[in-house]
C-alpha cells in the first residue's frame, strides 16, 4: 500500500466530499492571491492611465473602470484588504465573545446577567441595520466598519461559548479538578476551555464568509473603505454607477461571492465532522 | 477514629418551575479511618447526591456533615478549603472522569500537588493501580473504561485523601473488571489508612469489599451494620428484598419483580414509612408514622 493511499484513508469522511474540496481549494487560492498580489497583478491597482471602461479582453481580463484602472489587478489587490481584515475581525470576535461567554457560563450570577443582557441587546436589532448605525455613528472608515461588525458579531460567540461552558462545567473531570483544589480560573483554563474550542472554531469558520459580506456591505454603502482603495464592496458600489459596463461591478462581486461560499463549505464540513449534539449547539447563530 | 459523620442530612434539588426533589431526606452515616463502608440502594435513591454533598459539590439543605472534626462547606467559586482536600472522589462514568485534552500523567500530577508530594511520580501511581509505567504521556482516549477508572483512582489517591469516595466507580465496567477495580480500591484505601465510602447498587461486590453496609431507600438510610451480619441476618424488609434479588440482579439498579412497584417519586414521598407501599409486612403504624431510629429504621425493629 502506498503512503498516499494510506493517508487518504485516514482523512475523515466529511473531508472527502466534493464541497469540502471545492471550498478548500477556493479559500487557499484566495489566501495565496492575498499574499502574492504584487507578483500576480499585471497593473498598478491605483494607476489611472488606461483606456476608460474598456470591456474584458486579452489586455484587461476583467476590463477597466471609469477612471482607467485595471479591474483584474484591483480585484487581486482587494484580497489584501478584505481577507486579512475579515480574519482579524473574526479572531477578535472569537476572543471577545468567547471570553465573555465563557465567564458568563462558568461564573454565572451577575457576570452571566450582565454579559447576556448586552448580548441580547445586540440580538434585538437586525444585524445589518445595527452595523450600519454603529458604522455611521463612528464615522465612515474601514477601521470603523471593522469595529461596527465586531459589535454585532461577538454576541453569537458569547452565547454559544456560554452554553458549551455550562454543559462542560458539570462534567466529572471538571468537578474532579475542583475537588483537587483548582481555582475557578485554573479550572476554566485547563479543564473547560480546551474542551470547547472545537465547536467555536467551526463557528468562526462559518462566520468568515458572513463577516466579509457585512464588511464589504458597509463599504458598498459608503460606510467603510474610501474610493481609491481596491476594496471589493467599494468597487461594486462604484460599478453600480456605470451600470452599462457590467464588468466593473460583477468581478469584485464574484470575488466576494466565492470567498463567502468557500468558507461556508468549509464550515459546514467542519460542523459535520463534530458530534451531532455540539453541531446543534452552534447552529443557533445570529449573523 | 470517626472520620466522617453525616447527621440528619437533607439535600434538595431545586429546578425552577418544578417541586423541589428531596433526594436525601434525613440520612445519617459515619465512616472511620481504615474502614470501608458500602452504601447500597436502587438507582435514584439519593446515593450520588449524598456523596456529592459530602464532597461539598451540592449544598446541604439542612443537617450536618463533619469531616475530621470540621464542617464541610459547599464548594463555590473559590478554591476548595485546604481542610477539605482530604476528601476525594472517583466518579461513575469512566468516559467523563478524565480530561480528554490532557495527558494522564499531568492529571495524576494534579493530585500529587495537593499532597505536596515531590518524591512520588505519576508513574509510581500508575504502577500502584496496576498499569504499566511509561503511560503518563498518553491521553485518556487511548485507554479502556476499566483503565480509565484506575487512572481516576490513581489521581484521587495521589492527593493522599483521608476519605475516598467511589460513586459507583465500577458500574460502567464489564463484569471481569468490576471486582478487580473494586478490590483494588479497597486495598489502596485501607493500606494508606484512609476511609472508603463505596457506593454501589450491586450488593455482591459490596459484600466482598465492605466492612460495613448502609442500605439507602428513598433518601434515608434504612439499615446499617457489619457486612457479615447484615448479609446473614438482614432485618429491614427492604434489605431482605435487596438480598433476595441478588441472583437475578440485572445490573441496572432495579429490583426484579419480587419487590412490587417502582421507587416512588422523591419529590412526593409516601407518608409514614417511606417503604410501606412496597413492603410485604406493612402494618398500620407504618402508614401513620415514620420510623426514625437506627440501626434499622423499621417498626418491626423498634429499639426497646
Ligand atoms: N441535579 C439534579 N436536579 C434535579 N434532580 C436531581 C438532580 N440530581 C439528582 N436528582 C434526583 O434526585 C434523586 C436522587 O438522585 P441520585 O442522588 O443521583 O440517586 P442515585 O445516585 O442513588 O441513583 C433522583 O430522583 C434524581 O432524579
Ligand atoms: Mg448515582
Amino acid at each position: 500500500m502506498s503512503r498516499l493511499s494510506r493517508r487518504r484513508r485516514r482523512l475523515p469522511e466529511a473531508w472527502r466530499r466534493p464541497l469540502a474540496v471545492v471550498g478548500g481549494v477556493i479559500a487557499l487560492t484566495w489566501l495565496i492571491v492575498a499574499v502574492a498580489a504584487p507578483l500576480l497583478a499585471p497593473y498598478d491597482p491605483l494607476a489611472q492611465e488606461l483606456p476608460r471602461l474598456a470591456p474584458p479582453g486579452p489586455d484587461h481580463w476583467f476590463g477597466t473602470d471609469q477612471l482607467g484602472r485595471d479591474i483584474f489587478s484591483r480585484v487581486l489587490y482587494g484580497a489584501r484588504v478584505s481577507i486579512p481584515l475579515t480574519l482579524l475581525l473574526v479572531v477578535l470576535s472569537v476572543l471577545i465573545g468567547g471570553l465573555l461567554g465563557a465567564c458568563a457560563g462558568y461564573f454565572g450570577r451577575w457576570v452571566d446577567e450582565t454579559v447576556m443582557r448586552f448580548a441580547d441587546l445586540v440580538f434585538a436589532f437586525p444585524t445589518v441595520i445595527l452595523a450600519m448605525v454603529v458604522a455611521a455613528a463612528l464615522g465612515a472608515s474601514l477601521t470603523n466598519a471593522v469595529l461596527a461588525v465586531l459589535v454585532v458579531a461577538w454576541p453569537s460567540y458569547a452565547r454559544v461559548t456560554r452554553g458549551l461552558v455550562m454543559g462542560m462545567r458539570e462534567r466529572e473531570f471538571v468537578l474532579s479538578g475542583r475537588l483537587l483544589g483548582f481555582s475557578a480560573w485554573r479550572s476554566l483554563r485547563l479543564d473547560v476551555l480546551p474542551n470547547v474550542t472545537g465547536p467555536i472554531l467551526v463557528l468562526a469558520t462559518l462566520d468568515i464568509g458572513t463577516a466579509l459580506l457585512l464588511l464589504s456591505g458597509l463599504s458598498f454603502l459608503g460606510l467603510g473603505a474610501k474610493p481609491p482603495s481596491p476594496e471589493w464592496g467599494a468597487m461594486v458600489s462604484s460599478g453600480v454607477e456605470v451600470f452599462d459596463s457590467w464588468w466593473v461591478a460583477t468581478f469584485p462581486g464574484l470575488a466576494i461571492l466565492t470567498v463567502v461560499l468557500a468558507f461556508n463549505f468549509l464550515g459546514d464540513t467542519l460542523r459535520d465532522a463534530l458530534d451531532p449534539r455540539t453541531a446543534r449547539a452552534i447552529k443557533v447563530r445570529a449573523l | 477514629m470517626t472520620l466522617l459523620t453525616v447527621d440528619d442530612l437533607v439535600v434538595e434539588h431545586r429546578t425552577p418551575g418544578r417541586p423541589a426533589v428531596r433526594a436525601v431526606a434525613g440520612a445519617g452515616l459515619t465512616v472511620s479511618s481504615g474502614e470501608v463502608v458500602g452504601l447500597v440502594g436502587e438507582s435514584g435513591c439519593g446515593k450520588s447526591t449524598l456523596a456529592r454533598a459530602v464532597c461539598g459539590l451540592v449544598p446541604a439543605t439542612s443537617g450536618n456533615i463533619t469531616f475530621q472534626g470540621g464542617p464541610v462547606r459547599p464548594l463555590g467559586l473559590r478554591r476548595r478549603h485546604r481542610s477539605l482536600l482530604g476528601i476525594q472522589m472517583v466518579f461513575q462514568d469512566p468516559y467523563s472522569s478524565l480530561n480528554p485534552r490532557r495527558k494522564i500523567g499531568a492529571q495524576i500530577a494534579d493530585g500529587l500537588a495537593v499532597a505536596g508530594d515531590t518524591t512520588t511520580t505519576p508513574a509510581d501511581l500508575l504502577e500502584r493501580v496496576g498499569l504499566p509505567r511509561g503511560f503518563e504521556g498518553r491521553h485518556p482516549h487511548e485507554f479502556s473504561g476499566g483503565q480509565r477508572q484506575r487512572i481516576a483512582i490513581a489521581r484521587a489517591l495521589a492527593a493522599r485523601p483521608a476519605l475516598l469516595i467511589g460513586d459507583e466507580p465500577i458500574s460502567a465496567l464489564d463484569a471481569s473488571a468490576q471486582a478487580k477495580v473494586a478490590t483494588l480500591m479497597r486495598e489502596l484505601a485501607v493500606s494508606s489508612g484512609a476511609g472508603l465510602l463505596f457506593i454501589s447498587h450491586d450488593l455482591s461486590v459490596v459484600r466482598i469489599i465492605a466492612d460495613r453496609i448502609a442500605v439507602m431507600y428513598l433518601g434515608k438510610i434504612v439499615e446499617t451494620g457489619p457486612t457479615a451480619e447484615v448479609w446473614a441476618n438482614p432485618r429491614h424488609p427492604y434489605t431482605k428484598a435487596l438480598l433476595g434479588a441478588i441472583p437475578a440482579a440485572d445490573g441496572a439498579g432495579h429490583l426484579p419483580a419480587e419487590l412490587a412497584g417502582d421507587v416512588p417519586d422523591p419529590a412526593d414521598p409516601p407518608g409514614g414509612c417511606r417503604f410501606h407501599p412496597r413492603c410485604p409486612v406493612a402494618m398500620d403504624v407504618c402508614r401513620a408514622k415514620e420510623p426514625d431510629f437506627t440501626p434499622v429504621a423499621c417498626w418491626l425493629h423498634e429499639p426497646a
